[in-house]
């Protein structure tokens, strides 16, 4: 995937969604939590993770709008795994 | 011969309360009691220290990673598995194994036990909840009196209270963040109709100091209970086990393991091993008694007994956690001086089980995100940004049924040591659903689909194996915690409990601990 760079997040969100339990789409999904981990400690990055104002015209907007881009990201995902063979 | 008046095994609960009880006579505590390692970076508030420029990537994931253990191993709880807290269920799987293709749960071989990490939820035993204990709550009334005065408890004589007992000497209650006044004040408009669903709401009792007590802190909402041992403000009993220490009170032995015992016309001689050196060591005592939690006491007896074949009775708090949300509240930013622990208890009652079951509600200031954002159907881009603006509008409902009974749910000892644990799963139950309908009525979004079931032992509320009887037969004890069959070896954990409610049964532990310890101090010679 990093080869081809491929959009990790589409694969893996493919992957899960498939309910595929293999160890290549554990793995994925894996390092994709560990890297949350790893960045959720650093205080650069801590407003990615906590809301820390007032916000809500700007929450909803963003909850509507990253749904929608999930479900892209579910077609694209879906699309590469099959396009690159790679279950 | 060296002979100790009486040996206490573990540093838990009922062992430390025992010992208290008892104190005055010469005990040694037996216990491997993994200490908590100093935490000097963490103090203040959670989320400030976050901003900060200190480096907290040892303290919130762990030179070793501890943090991500839950993406490896089986998952246990959320507060155990952080670099800090991760002592308190240190080595149990090596030293203390459990065979079980469904556990789920932890045992402690830390210096508190479990309760290094707990909730703090402490809540008397009624006589609705003794029943088919040799016991009541007139009898245990003075110690939880007692326990409240000298561990400190905060909480309100509300509606609550015909299930929690009145208690007088309690502190005020925690602080309640702007969602669960908002919730409480719902609950009192809506009265009548939890009334007619057979549900009460009101502030949670926690072994938690809201003003200065005995030179402990009050709590400061800082939001490192998931990180930091040993917050002065939420009792433990290593604390009480410390003092006794300073006060030489007891003789502490950690690094041993109790192996098992034999009892005599004399006394009792117990089998220790040293874990540092591997020697077993050999102390005697007139009396012994075992609270080293209802599985290792249930391991000693029947390794004493030698016996690998007798299945013996356990009992655990079958879990259910309903997150429910207030939409309004999306985009509010986290209240980050709010607590994570309980804010709010419900009791409802059930005709199907014809007892009370019994909730505790939780905000989400508490765990790392990155613990649930795998858990949400999304993208990993989209769960972040859900878990960001939605978390500050949900709440988490922690349902707890009654353990039961069942031929299913046993301890037995196998000859390589392993302790077999096994927990008959509960299914859902018509309750959940009047739950969530009741939220529903108060304007929260929630929905059966939502509900998470931690596995089998998860609870972490083990009790029975050893249950007391009024006329106590084999591997029963007595009301007096006397272990049926023996002349000096008693109970004093939850492995004496005779049943198990939807309650917490830590503060009836230390309570039944406690006069169990002072009887056998006072009528020793």
């Amino acid at each position: 995937m990093v080869a081809r760079r491929l959009d990790a997040e589409a694969v893996e969100f493919a992957l899960r969604r498939r309910g595929l339990l293999g160890d290549q789409a554990r793995d994925l999904a894996r390092r994709m939590q560990i890297l949350c981990y790893l960045v959720e400690v650093q205080p650069a990055y801590l407003g990615e993770f906590i809301n820390a104002e007032k916000s809500r015209g700007r929450a909803w907007a963003a909850l509507v709008g990253t749904t929608f881009r999930s479900v892209w990201k579910l077609v694209k995902g879906e699309y590469l795994v099959r396009r690159h063979g790679l279950v | 011969m060296d002979w100790f008046d009486l040996i206490v095994v573990g540093s838990g609960p009922g062992a430390t309360f025992a010992a208290y009880g008892a104190r005055g006579r010469r005990i040694l505590v037996l216990d491997v009691g993994h200490d908590a390692p100093p935490s000097p970076q963490l103090t203040g508030n959670a989320y400030e220290l976050r901003r900060g420029k200190v480096d907290l990537f040892p303290s919130l994931i762990g030179e070793r990673f501890e943090s991500l253990r839950n993406l490896w191993k089986r998952p246990i709880s959320l507060k155990l598995k952080s670099p800090y807290m991760s002592y308190i269920v240190r080595d149990w799987e090596r030293v203390a194994p459990v065979a079980s293709e469904s556990f789920e749960g932890a045992i402690s071989l830390a210096k508190g036990g479990l309760a290094n990490g707990w909730g703090a939820g402490v809540f008397r035993f009624t006589d609705r909840d003794l029943a088919g204990f040799p016991l009541t709550a007139e009898e245990l009334r003075p110690y939880y009196d007692e326990l409240t005065a000298y561990i400190g408890v905060s909480g309100a004589n509300d509606d609550l209270a015909a299930y929690f007992e009145r208690d007088e000497g309690m502190l005020p209650p925690l602080r309640l963040s702007s969602f669960f006044a908002e919730l409480m004040g719902s609950y009192e408009r809506l009265r009548p109709l939890f009334q007619r669903e057979k549900t009460t709401m009101g502030r949670a009792r926690l072994a938690v100091l809201t003003e200065p007590r005995n030179g402990r802190a009050a709590y400061d909402y800082g939001n490192l209970e998931f990180f930091k041992p040993h917050d002065p403000a939420i009792y433990t009993p290593a604390y009480t086990i410390d003092e006794m220490i300073r006060a030489g009170a007891i003789e502490y032995r950690s690094g041993h393991l109790v192996t098992h015992y034999r009892d005599t016309d004399e006394g009792v001689e117990v089998h220790s091993r040293n874990l540092a050196t591997d020697a077993i060591e050999v102390t005697r005592g007139r009396k012994l008694l075992l609270g080293a939690g209802a599985l290792n006491t249930a391991r000693i007896v029947l390794e004493s007994n030698g016996d690998y074949q007798t299945r013996l009775p356990a009992l655990d708090n079958p879990m259910a956690c309903i997150p429910f949300f207030r939409l309004s509240r999306i985009g509010q930013p986290l209240a980050v001086h709010d607590t994570s622990l309980a804010q709010l208890n419900l009791v409802v009652e059930d005709a199907a089980w014809g007892e009370p079951l019994q909730a505790s509600l939780y905000g989400t200031t508490g765990p790392l995100r990155s613990d649930i954002v795998f858990s949400l159907p999304l993208s990993v881009r989209a769960n972040l940004v859900w878990t960001k603006y939605v978390a500050p509008a949900m709440g988490l409902l922690m349902l707890f049924y009654p353990g039961r009974q069942s031929p299913e749910s046993y301890v037995r000892l196998r000859p390589s040591g392993e302790l077999e644990v096994q927990f008959a799963p509960e299914p859902p139950h018509r309750v959940e659903r009047r739950l969530i309908r009741l939220l529903r009525k108060m304007g929260y979004v929630t929905h059966a689909a939502f509900i998470q079931r931690p596995g089998s032992g998860a609870g972490l509320h083990y009790a029975g194996t050893l249950p007391m009887r009024a006329h106590p037969g084999r591997y029963e004890t007595s009301a007096e915690g006397l272990l049926a069959g023996t002349q000096g070896v008693y109970i004093v954990d939850g492995a004496g409990f005779s049943r198990l409610p939807a309650k917490n049964l830590t503060f009836t532990i230390m309570a039944n601990a406690l006069r169990i310890g002072r009887r056998i101090g006072q009528q020793l010679p």
